[in-house]
């Protein structure tokens, strides 16, 4: 697995543990009501940070551990593999635009049942920041699936 | 004009053949002459990745051959 498999795999996973969380979050505070009592500004903008927070510690420390897990089992750690080059970026560049068209789609999406009046205005944003996430998902496996499919 | 038909075709390679050729010469050793991964070496090997004309050029050079004796272009049929 190269230096570049295993970044994007640790995105991969570090996206769907804060995609998870988020939700449980997310749901919790729509099942209780709290998004239509007078703190769900709050609520929303807190959850958001917290997930920056959550995200950035978790993809730090499933890097530092997947790098040893790696370097232990396959009892290598090639530090010219870490360099990144033409075909790294035509790849990274691939999943960006899939991601992003996804994205656009999802948030398209979003606005046409908020124009319904089905969702309320802090629900959507909890809706849009889950669909970033999954948009950053779909890019990664995308990345993945280049990487052992070859490009 | 722009009425014909775009020509398609594969881009292939001796580069295997020319590094065992060039003194047994590693996927890494060829990687770290010319700037790129070996996963990159190995994807242009493979025919899985055709690479920049910059980067062919280097491949080339490397190996000590012309540019027409590393990479060749069949046009599809």
């Amino acid at each position: 697995m190269s230096h570049q498999e295993k970044t994007a795999a640790v995105s991969l996973i570090s996206a769907l543990i804060v995609l998870i969380f988020y939700n449980n979050y997310s749901l919790g505070i729509h099942a209780e009501g709290l998004l239509d009592g007078p703190d769900a500004a709050h609520l929303v903008g807190r959850s958001a940070f917290i997930m920056i927070g959550v995200g950035i510690g978790v993809t730090i420390i499933l890097n530092i551990v997947f790098t040893i897990v790696h370097s232990v089992v396959t009892q290598e750690y090639d530090a010219e593999d870490a360099i990144t080059n033409e075909r790294d970026e035509l790849i990274e560049l691939k999943a960006m635009r899939i991601s992003f068209i996804s994205f656009c789609f999802a948030f398209m999406g979003i606005l046409g049942v908020l124009a319904f009046g089905e969702l309320g205005p802090y629900l959507t944003i909890l809706c849009v920041i889950g669909v970033l996430y999954l948009s950053s998902i779909l890019g990664d496996v995308i990345k993945l699936y280049h990487y052992r499919r070859g490009f | 004009m722009g009425k014909d038909a775009v020509i398609k075709g594969q881009i292939s390679n001796n580069i295997r053949k020319l590094r065992f050729a060039s003194d047994e010469m590693t996927q890494k050793e060829l990687a770290a002459k010319v700037g790129v991964s070996r996963q990159t070496i190995v994807a242009i090997e493979k025919d899985h990745y055709p690479p920049s004309l910059a980067l062919a050029f280097m491949i080339a050079h490397v190996l000590g051959e012309p540019f027409q004796d590393v990479f060749s272009y069949k046009p599809a049929d």
